[in-house]
């Protein structure tokens, strides 16, 4: 087994708490290591909780020796994007309006992961409450990718897309109202699940809608997004979207392959103007993977990604300026200012146009539902392009482009990235999305593992320098290293990567 | 406020673009269930 700890995934490390061979302790010093020697570059992190991490791992280790497993997050080091409340740790939404605000309660989310045995490594960056980004004008930078710094990460959620992706945790917890998990996970190079509305519990979490935000995992692997969403998902009656449905074995399905799956190939949305050349033929190549795995493609055709984002950005312009409104009057001066430029087109917006949107929306979600009769699930690109430049005077295309991950948004089905290839004369990641139907998380996980068993643009990863985060622009492999039986119980710094 | 005036055009014809006319049955999603609040 690979035992290079950053690039470790979370059924690596519960394998090797099972045999001995490492321990929370060790893994967590590790990666605190590494953050401290990399992200002063990346900014992934808004808060690193040293201490409280430190402190979850001795727990952690102490009920592993004695044999209580409570789960598969039970020892495993985690993010949270900081729009996750965390009682007693600052959550700032990455906004002044919002920078000494520390809650008394745990978002849902953090408590089922706190009863897993999660160990908490820090609040990671966002785009400002989720969605003015990237700015340069809030109280910290915006992330950087790990694959090349001058690059973005994405949004909204970039903290944990650099964060998983630099090896500096195995997993994060994102949020996704338009694509703000996909988007970061294409961009980075990993995978990321926006699951069923409903399916994870949005309370305690900083909404961007009242509609569309969705709660999910960022991971290196579709067996470690069933894993961690195994810990998250579930009813909560506290919030009013929960679905009261059963929650299924994730990682039990994942091993049921493709033969005789019908999958919809979704034409025209990762194709044409504004699409990287690359693209085309990173997903034909994954498509063909899954073919020649056993599952049978058809091309299906759904409405254009310019109804969907119209759609999408008019119902979550009103919500957003309807959460904002009272801060957008008395403290205007606080918002960043992509942040105030996108709340202030909600109050324009009239009643019937919204009420047109959400009738449209009703529509748009029937159409999916009709290609799900169909189809085991829907094929598509997770990004048209690769990530931006960091570059302060783009012009914010947040309204004018189409976006690919919006569709899925509307319906609430779930979605789920994961990487098909890179650019060629970038390097950078390259990602197809699965989409299935409502609480068919299983499905689109069990594509995607058969995928990720076929192939290895999972296992790629970025080579960061001690000097500077600048990465490779060609894709490298950290090497396993061979390792005895542990230091570990007795808890030894251990270096990181062989590149670091 | 000037970068907003910039901006406001291409949320405007966003806006027109939305189509309208549906029949009475088609209605919003995320419409109102009585019955979620009886469970919870």
């Amino acid at each position: 087994m690979p035992m290079d700890i950053p690039f470790l995934t979370i059924a690596e490390l519960g394998r090797a708490y099972d045999q001995r061979e490492l321990s929370p302790v060790e893994v967590t010093r590790a990666l605190l290591d590494r953050i401290a020697a990399h992200d002063g570059k990346l900014h992934s992190f808004i808060r690193v909780t040293e201490d409280i991490a430190l402190a979850e791992a001795k727990t952690a280790e102490a009920e592993l020796m004695a044999g209580r497993r409570r789960g598969p997050m039970h020892g495993i080091p985690y993010g949270l994007k900081d729009i996750v409340e965390t009682a007693g740790i600052a959550t700032t939404g990455q906004s002044k309006l919002r920078q000494d605000h520390v809650p008394t309660e745990d978002a849902e989310v953090v408590r089922r992961l706190k009863a897993g045995g999660g160990i908490l490594l820090g609040k990671l960056a966002t785009w400002e409450f989720a969605l003015g980004g990237p700015s340069w004008d809030l109280p910290w930078p915006p992330a950087r990718n790990p694959w090349d710094r001058d690059r973005l990460p994405g949004g909204s959620s970039s903290g944990p897309g650099a964060a998983v992706a630099a090896g500096f945790m195995p997993a994060a917890i994102g949020t996704d109202t338009g694509g703000s998990i996909r988007g970061p996970a294409a961009f980075c190079g990993i995978a990321g699940l926006k699951p069923t509305y409903g399916r994870v519990s949005r309370r305690g979490v900083f909404p961007n809608t009242f509609t569309m935000d969705h709660i999910g995992p960022m991971t290196r692997s579709a067996e470690d997004i069933a894993l961690m969403l195994q810990v998250i998902a579930g009813f909560d009656p506290a919030d009013l979207g929960s679905e009261d449905c059963p929650v299924p074995d994730y990682r039990a399905a994942l091993d049921g392959g493709v033969k005789g799956l019908r999958l919809g190939l979704i034409e025209g949305w990762h194709e044409g103007a504004g699409a990287h050349p690359d693209l085309g033929p990173a997903i034909a190549e994954a498509v063909a993977v899954l073919e020649r795995l056993g599952a049978t493609i058809e091309p299906v055709k759904l409405s254009s990604l310019r109804d969907y984002t119209d759609c999408k950005t008019t119902i979550s312009s009103v919500e957003l300026y309807s959460i904002h409104e009272r801060d957008l009057r008395t403290r205007p001066q606080d918002f960043g200012r992509i942040l105030r430029n996108r709340v202030l087109p909600g109050a324009l917006i009239r009643g019937e146009d919204y009420l047109a949107a959400l009738r449209w929306r009703t529509a748009l979600a029937q159409e999916q539902a009709a290609a799900f009769r169909r189809f085991d699930a829907l094929l598509t690109a997770a990004a048209r392009t690769i990530a931006d430049k960091a570059d302060p005077g783009q012009p914010d295309r947040h309204v004018s482009t189409p976006s690919i991950t919006m569709p899925f948004s509307i319906s609430g089905v779930p979605a789920l990235a994961i990487p098909c290839g890179f650019s060629r004369a970038e390097g950078m990641p390259l990602s197809l999305q699965i989409a299935a139907a409502p609480m068919q998380e299983a499905m689109a996980l069990r594509i995607a593992h058969a995928f990720q068993q076929a192939t290895d643009r999972h296992r790629r990863h970025p080579v960061l320098t001690k000097e500077s985060s600048l990465c490779a622009t060609t894709s490298a492999i950290c090497r396993p290293r061979p390792r005895t039986k542990s230091a570990l119980w007795s808890s030894a710094p251990v270096s990181t990567c062989p590149k670091s | 406020m000037q970068q907003f005036i910039a901006a406001w055009p291409e949320y405007e014809a966003m806006v027109r673009r939305l189509p309208r006319g549906r029949a009475y049955a088609e209605e919003p999603a995320h419409s109102f269930r009585s019955t979620r609040f009886a469970e919870g």
